[in-house]
């Protein structure tokens, strides 16, 4: 039964596919391409950030202890901070011990257990993709430390255990060795912690509410189509099952654009901040090396769950729509609706109070749009604190790179949410195209149908901006711990909410209010070239 | 969501009736008051016949005929076809049912934009299963003329010919009743009369049920018995 579902489904999405105008599916690729480009930038850039800062924080490090006693080094092995000892063998036959400290598995893996247990069965964690760098970086690291050691221990005429837990604390606490071996390996600990998968879920949160916009949108010009496959037989199931097929094929036709995005913003990062760019940190641009491949097919794996959630969430929210009103190409406009707003009309001779009843009516809708375009915000927002802790020590030349990279990245993910506002703003208006189009034919005018559109677009607009702010909100609360480090400890933690939930307020407000607005007046612009009649039609 | 309860009303409908009505009511709440689009409709139609709707616009014959063909929800009153009541079926049982059983023939034709006309003729025998009467297409095609048609969309094709793909598709499944909602609105006089004459000698070939909706009296009179609708009131004629 499933598999005749899934086959005339196929058959129909298919030629959907093939024979629709471009412009639905073009559009759709080119969003999906650039979401999931931003989604594998942006976490490429956290596993670099992340490189930079966390071996202070986890001491993941490995060191070497020469001509120990057995005594010693069991001792050694028995360190709480001792997370391995392995003997290796040295060109001089010489014993020595080598220590691996890193914090525990369960410290590390802050995730749940499912992500463990799925990046486990995938083999990420022991996958240890600095082994092929290992030999030649390995050698300086310890010639230095061995340079440091030996120096210590001659100058004290100590061979004591206790001299030497000193010694390598001191060490890895002074002199940070963080060089890349090490720095791929904490990339390694930290895609599976917490906060990564926070960042990720937003990421689809994203993808997803970007995906129902767009779905939505096409759905509905689709209606009659719908509508028609209803009548001959077709099910919800089926209709959602062309949906979700359609999906997929624009998902897998996006992804080498997703590379080409992606290869081509790396390249021009690369040019912008070649002066900064130093031997030792080129590394730190290879996509492949902080994100292993197993890694990517999860994150691909997820965008497409979110594509697909998208896609769902429209068929779920139509999934009542009567036969009839579908192929009549317009939703559902109750009589009841017509007669109530008669009635008003008869007592009040107000638009205003035709504009509050249709409100009332369509508030189901309404909430629909403030739930997705409140879904977009808190990922610019995310980010775009994560520019302003920056901002003191953007001109040093360690965090210029990181800077820049975060400014185009935010811009890119700004441009992307307005464009998202912008068409779910748009979109919720021209729900209204055939009703405007009624009035119009009554004799409303211009500013008739102004007075009818905007109070709705600031009731709508102030709905999203206070959804926004309160997901905004949240969003910090669980990532708290993300930026964790210096430049932001400077801040007394009290000033430091108020500000934050100050520029929330601040920045949702005038991000959303103008985006709402702008797709309202483009919308109002389109419809007043068109004709009564076509608008009547409900045709764009 | 709560389920519709199943009803266990039980009721003998004779073999040779294949549709039966029984106080089919649909009513749209204007506030205080009620529109009774249809009201308290009784049908028998038996199997073969060829009935016809006439009424002004507005009367509710249009709505008569989506709730008789599953299209549309009705307030009150039931609907069996063939012994089963419509309304009691599950979504994806009346979908199903509306596939094998059920064919419709609207005025504007309600062809799919992206599938060719052989695509569009196929589509109900393909969710059907596709084993279903497989050379019956070919037959189909050669009666009402499209034959040199068949890959073409619909966009591309005359209001004539496509509101014959849209019969092909109404009829591929050989169904037991079909429903035409005024299906010569949007043709010429010609076809029109070529698109009735071939859908009633379909109907005798296969001995199917034809329920049309029409404004047209010279239609309205070859049917076996005509009815009218006035202000949602059905009157055998």
């Amino acid at each position: 039964m499933q598999q005749k579902v899934f086959r005339v489904s196929l058959f129909y999405a298919l030629r959907d596919i093939r024979r629709r105008p471009v412009r639905f599916l073009s559009l759709s690729a080119i969003v999906c391409a650039a979401l999931v480009s931003l989604t594998l930038l942006l976490l490429f850039m956290e596993a670099q950030w992340r490189a930079d800062v966390m071996p202070d924080r986890e001491e993941n490090y490995h060191f070497t202890l020469d001509n120990l006693s057995e005594k010693e080094a069991a001792y050694a092995e028995s360190l709480p901070w001792v997370q391995a000892a392995y003997r290796s063998v040295s060109p001089t036959n010489e014993d020595r011990i080598c220590l691996r400290i890193r914090s525990d598995w369960e410290h590390c893996t802050e995730s749940g257990e499912l992500v463990r247990e799925l990046i486990r069965k995938i083999g990420l964690f022991r996958r240890e993709p600095y082994a092929a760098m290992y030999d030649t970086v390995y050698d300086g690291a310890m010639a230095k430390f061995h340079a440091y050691w030996y120096g210590a221990t001659e100058a004290n005429g100590l061979t004591d255990t206790r001299f030497a837990e000193t010694q390598a604390y001191t060490h890895l606490i002074d002199h940070k060795v963080t060089n890349q071996v090490f720095m791929q390996k904490t990339v390694n600990s930290y895609v599976i912690q917490r906060d990564f998968f926070t960042l990720i879920l937003m990421f689809c949160a994203f993808t997803a509410a970007a995906f129902t916009i767009l779905i939505e949108n096409d759905y509905r010009r689709s209606f009659e189509d719908f509508g028609c496959l209803r009548a001959l037989g077709f099910t919800n199931g089926h209709l959602l099952c062309i949906h979700l097929i359609r999906s997929f094929f624009i998902y897998i036709s996006a992804l080498p654009g997703t590379f080409l995005v992606s290869a081509g913003f790396l390249a021009l990062f690369r040019r912008m901040t070649a002066a900064s760019i130093t031997e030792e940190t080129a590394y730190l641009m290879d996509v492949t090396a902080h994100l292993p491949i197993p890694l990517m097919l999860i994150l691909f794996s997820l965008m497409l769950g979110a594509v697909l959630l998208g896609t769902g969430a429209v068929c779920f929210l139509h999934r009542r729509e009567e036969i009839m009103s579908l192929l009549r190409g317009v939703q559902r406009m109750q009589i009841s609706f017509v007669a109530e707003t008669s009635e008003a009309f008869a007592e009040s001779d107000s638009i205003r109070e035709y504009g509050r009843l249709y409100l009332r009516r369509s508030r189901r809708s309404m909430l629909y749009t403030v739930i997705v375009t409140s879904l977009v915000m808190p990922l610019p927002f995310h980010l775009f604190s994560s520019l302003i802790e920056l901002l003191p020590a953007a001109g040093t030349q360690e965090v210029y790179p990181v800077f820049l990279y975060t400014l185009l990245q935010t811009l890119a993910v700004f441009i992307t949410t307005l464009c998202i506002t912008v068409t779910a703003a748009r979109s919720a208006v021209s729900m209204r195209a055939r009703e405007l189009g009624i009035l119009r034919s009554l004799g409303a005018d211009r500013d008739c149908i102004r007075t009818l559109i905007y109070p709705a677009a600031w009731i709508q607009s102030l709905h999203i901006t206070i959804c926004s702010l309160f997901m905004i909100i949240w969003t910090h609360i669980v990532s708290r711990n993300h930026f964790d480090f210096d430049v932001k400890a400077e801040a007394g933690s009290g000033a430091r909410l108020i500000n934050t939930l100050l520029s929330d307020i601040f920045g949702s407000a005038l991000f959303v209010i103008p985006a709402t607005f702008l797709g309202t007046v483009l919308f109002l612009r389109y419809f007043f070239r068109t004709p009564i009649l076509t608008s009547m039609n409900d045709k764009e | 969501m709560m389920k519709k309860p199943r009803s266990t009303e039980k009721i003998d409908i004779p073999e040779h009736q294949v549709l039966t009505v029984r106080a089919l009511c649909k009513t749209y709440f204007q506030g205080d008051t009620h529109i009774r689009a249809v009201d308290d409709c009784y049908l028998t139609v038996e199997r073969g016949e060829f009935i016809s709707i006439i009424g002004t616009s507005g009367s509710g014959k249009s709505t008569l005929l989506h709730m008789l063909g599953g299209l549309d929800t009705p307030t009150s009153g039931k609907i069996y076809l063939a012994g089963r009541d419509l309304y009691d079926m599950s979504d994806k049982e009346l979908s199903a049912y509306r596939n094998k059983n059920i064919g419709f023939i609207f005025q504007s034709f309600h062809l799919l934009p992206v599938l060719t006309a052989k695509e569009n003729i196929l589509l109900p025998q393909k969710l059907a299963g596709g084993t279903r009467y497989p050379h019956y297409f070919d037959t189909l095609v050669e009666k009402l003329g499209l034959t040199d048609r068949i890959h073409h969309l619909p966009s591309e094709l005359s209001g004539g010919q496509q509101q014959r793909v849209a019969a092909a598709r109404a009829l591929i499944n050989k169904p037991a009743i079909l429903f035409a909602d005024e299906p010569t609105g949007n043709l010429d006089e010609t076809s029109a009369k070529e698109l009735i004459s071939l859908l009633l000698s379909l109907r005798q070939e296969l001995n199917q049920t034809l329920v049309m909706v029409t404004h047209d009296k010279t239609i309205a009179a070859m049917a076996d018995k005509t009815y009218t609708m006035q202000n949602g009131i059905l009157r055998k004629a």
